[in-house]
């Protein structure tokens, strides 16, 4: 039966809507992207120096620094480098690294994997271990359970990262030696040997946002916990774990979801401690390298990367949330 | 980086704990057993090549850097030893000078072949010392070669007619000069050779994954037929200096140089590791800036001097280190027989600062350092020990390695700041340091009578000649203060038992075609 003219308008509002709200976040991905490869490229030339100057050394000559900053064009105004890098941008051309002569996009490709595996295994991991322990720790609120590992949460959301890592390097591999201190092994050459050497850092990482995922899902099931549905599927005499697995931890997750979006894009961005740490090849470690080198084109394809990345997680994450709740569809 | 720092502190802590007690920095016992052929060594590095390997554009020649990366893939024509300075043959056979040190003659080994094929002879070397020479090449290293004119006699031979005679060049060949590139390879990558290296060394790269690391393979084709004993050698790059001990002291990697800190070697002989090292002169120094207030006044440097006990700054700043008596290392022909170092005379100090602020000409100054622990913690004994004083006043002005080079090594836009020069003989080091307007003359320092004494010592090899010269020069540092040594310099390579057959040259990189492994 074909659907009536009457049937067929909401529909087409529907489409419109959703046609309507892809545009803004594409608008809004656009706006996101423009802004902050203009902020890196201003950002970048408030560094002292000049890549000709980092390139020669301090021996070089004032007219040899010029030549080799001409050459690269950053003797122009910043505007003009800017639109000159945004032209080729828009045309797939992410540029020439000054430091290596690689092209951009080849960089981000040999560096991305890295970094995309370690924050998708420390969010994993970290997820994995905070979500049950919270659920089940919220359940028994202010329980034995409850203040031992919240204890030991607020304990671990006290030592920074590095910390972290130091530990972990002298109790894992100088002291055990189960793992190996520093290095990397791709996916390509065996899942075994790229997982042993992913662990620490992984595990450093996790550690890092375990308490928080944690401590942010405990107090939301806790307030969900005291909700009319709640007590009323309780008083129905409905089992206490599938209570909180079907109706408590769904609607609990919203804050989880979204401060787990904000720290993929936190770890893809800024792990450079621990990519330091463990000499992990990385983007982390790809930004500590090109910053001081003011090497433009690198940063600013790292920023296009990770900004992109926050735009879309975020949007996705948005999406997340309609099936999360369906009041948030309506 | 004030992360980084921090984590390196920690790091080194754990590094300290894993050890067994011990306080002393012992070297590799001597080698036992003879070189076999085979085997494999990991070498930690601290910075990456990521500008390529360019003879050119030795831009971070340091062992921690591209030096050693350098002398695997190109091997050395002459090469320096870092505890004394003697110059030895190696893919050159000999470098002679004329009565007056203005012309040298360089002869080759015979049959030297890069590892594309084409033979490393009198013409490959001029070729390079050409492209050093150009203007176009913008090459750090021009100034070595300035006015100079390299003729090539035969296939093996050729004279290097300098713009001023020196009887020390073979000093600054064997350190600055020594690498010789291919010229088809230079020829076919115009722009960017420095990424697609050919030598003829001990080694040539197998695999370079930028990065991450490269992967240096014996090259069958290297002149002395029986070397390199190992059959590769793999650079991994750590920053973390008490990381790329962790990582040899876990068998990760077989050799690292962790940096200017002596702790860490301290450290890793606690660790049953071995060190090879060479104890040298010059060092990590205190340096003022002469042409501006308040250490364009003797005075005030001076007053510095006596404020200070370097002894106890060398053992503050670098724990179980201790500071050079001499501009010299005690191995030095020309260390003094009896080292006269300026004692700490607090009340002199105090008198002096008191003198200049009655003049209206207060010691307010500013110290400018990296953020690298060793520098930072120079500059917080500096402000701690001075600012005891009255009429002093020290900030201090922690910056990144950029604004560094620009504001202290280019611009000399500084009031008081620190660099490591090593002196394993006074050329062409202190050459460059004292000279008026050498390359690493920073301070602005300028003395008739030193020029005088730097060209006596570059323009003789007579023992006594140079040994006069040179005491004259402790003298006049001594007397002027243009820098003050803080630490003892000692370049070394933590390694495992296991690798054996280390030599350092230069300013502590190693040889590679010595090396070789007792593990298989």
């Amino acid at each position: 039966m074909k659907p009536t003219s009457a049937a067929r308008a909401p529909a087409a509002s529907a489409v419109r809507l959703r046609v309507r709200r892809i545009a803004l976040r594409a608008a809004h991905l656009v706006s996101v992207l423009l802004l902050v490869t203009l902020a890196g490229a201003g950002l970048a030339s408030l560094l002292p120096g000049s890549p000709g100057e980092e390139i020669l050394g301090p021996a070089a000559s004032d007219e040899d620094i010029a030549t080799l900053n001409a050459r690269y064009g950053f003797d122009r105004p910043l505007p003009v480098q800017y639109l000159h890098w945004l032209g080729n941008a828009l045309t797939g051309n992410l540029g020439v690294s000054i430091q290596t002569d690689q092209p951009v996009t080849e960089i981000l490709a040999q560096r991305l994997p890295v970094t995309l595996e370690l924050t998708v295994l420390a969010l994993a991991l970290s997820l994995l271990v905070a979500v049950p322990l919270a659920v089940y720790a919220a359940s028994r609120e202010n329980g034995a359970f409850d203040r031992v590992v919240s204890g030991c949460a607020s304990a671990l959301m006290s030592v920074p990262v590095f910390v972290l890592g130091v530990l972990l390097v002298y109790v894992l591999a100088v002291l055990t030696r189960w793992f190996p201190v520093t290095g990397w092994v791709p996916l390509s050459q065996g899942l075994a040997a790229n997982l042993h050497y992913a662990f620490m850092p992984v595990l450093a990482l996790s550690l890092g946002e375990f308490p928080a995922f944690y401590r942010l899902l405990r107090s939301d099931v806790i307030a969900t916990l005291k909700e009319d549905f709640v007590q009323t599927a309780t008083v129905r005499g409905l089992p206490r774990r599938y209570i909180l697995l079907r109706h408590v931890l769904r609607p609990s997750s919203f804050s989880l979801v979204t401060v787990a979006a904000v720290a993929f894009g936190r770890l893809l961005a800024g792990s450079v401690v621990v990519e330091s740490l463990f000499a992990l090849p990385g983007l982390g470690n790809l930004m500590l390298q090109s910053v001081p080198a003011k090497d433009l084109p690198v940063i600013q394809g790292v920023v296009v990367l990770v900004a992109s990345a926050y735009v879309l997680i975020n949007a996705l994450v948005d999406a997340g949330y309609g099936l999360l709740d369906p009041r948030v569809r309506a | 980086m004030r992360i980084r720092t921090f984590f390196a502190a920690a790091a080194l802590g754990a590094l300290i704990a894993a050890g067994a007690a011990s306080n002393s920095l012992a070297q590799a016992p001597a080698a036992a057993g003879s070189p076999a052929r085979g085997g494999n060594a990991i070498i930690v590095l601290g910075v990456d090549a990521v500008r390529g390997l360019d003879p050119a554009f030795l831009f971070n020649l340091t062992p921690s850097g591209d030096a050693n990366r350098m002398a695997a893939l190109y091997g050395v024509l002459f090469w320096s030893d870092a505890k004394t300075g003697k110059v030895s043959p190696d893919i050159g056979k000999s470098l002679t000078p004329d009565a007056t040190g203005a012309t040298w003659t360089l002869v080759l080994q015979p049959g030297v072949v890069f590892t594309d094929g084409t033979p490393l002879d009198a013409a490959a070397v001029k070729f390079n010392y050409d492209r050093i020479q150009n203007k176009a090449t913008a090459s750090p290293l021009a100034g070595l070669l300035a006015g100079a004119q390299v003729t090539v006699v035969d296939k093996t031979t050729l004279t290097i007619a300098l713009a001023a005679p020196n009887l020390q060049f073979d000093k600054v060949l064997s350190t600055s000069l020594t690498h010789i590139a291919s010229p088809k390879a230079i020829v076919e990558h115009p722009t960017d050779y420095a990424h697609h290296p050919v030598g003829a060394g001990p080694f040539m790269i197998g695999s370079w994954v930028k990065g991450d690391h490269m992967k240096l393979v014996r090259n069958p084709s290297y002149f002395a037929k029986e070397r390199p004993w190992l059959d590769s050698v793999t650079f991994r790059v750590i920053r973390d200096p008490a990381q790329r001990i962790n990582a040899v002291l876990t068998g990760q990697a077989q050799a690292t140089i962790p940096g200017s800190d002596l702790s860490y070697a301290k450290s890793a002989v606690r660790s049953g590791l071995q060190v090879t090292s060479a104890p040298a002169g010059g060092g990590p120094m205190i340096m003022f800036n002469l042409k501006t207030a308040p250490f364009n006044d003797l005075r005030a440097r001076r007053g510095v001097q006596l404020a200070l006990d370097v002894q106890d700054m060398a053992s503050v700043i670098d724990p179980g280190s201790s500071a050079p008596l001499s501009l010299y290392g005690p191995t030095s022909p020309f260390y003094p027989a009896r080292p006269a170092p300026v004692a700490q005379n607090r009340e002199a100090a105090q008198k002096l600062f008191d003198e200049l602020a009655a003049e209206g000409k207060p010691v307010n100054f500013r110290i400018t350092l990296t953020a690298s622990g060793f520098f930072k913690s120079i500059a917080e004994y500096l402000q701690s020990r001075l600012s005891q004083f009255r009429n002093v006043t020290v900030s201090i002005d922690i910056v990144d390695n950029a604004t560094l080079d620009k504001r202290v090594f280019r611009d000399r836009n500084y009031q008081l700041s620190a660099q490591i020069v090593p002196v394993a003989d006074p050329e062409p080091n202190l050459y460059k340091l004292l000279r008026t307007n050498g390359q690493t003359n920073h301070m602005g320092y300028s003395n008739p009578k030193v020029d005088a004494a730097l060209e006596a010592g570059r323009g003789s090899t007579d023992a006594a000649v140079r040994t006069a010269a040179y005491a004259t020069l402790d003298t006049l540092v001594a007397t002027d203060v243009p820098v003050i040594l803080i630490r003892n310099q000692e370049s070394y390579t933590v390694h495992a038992p296991s690798l054996k057959g280390l030599t350092l040259h230069g300013d502590g990189s190693l040889l590679f075609d010595r090396l070789w492994s007792t593990a298989r």
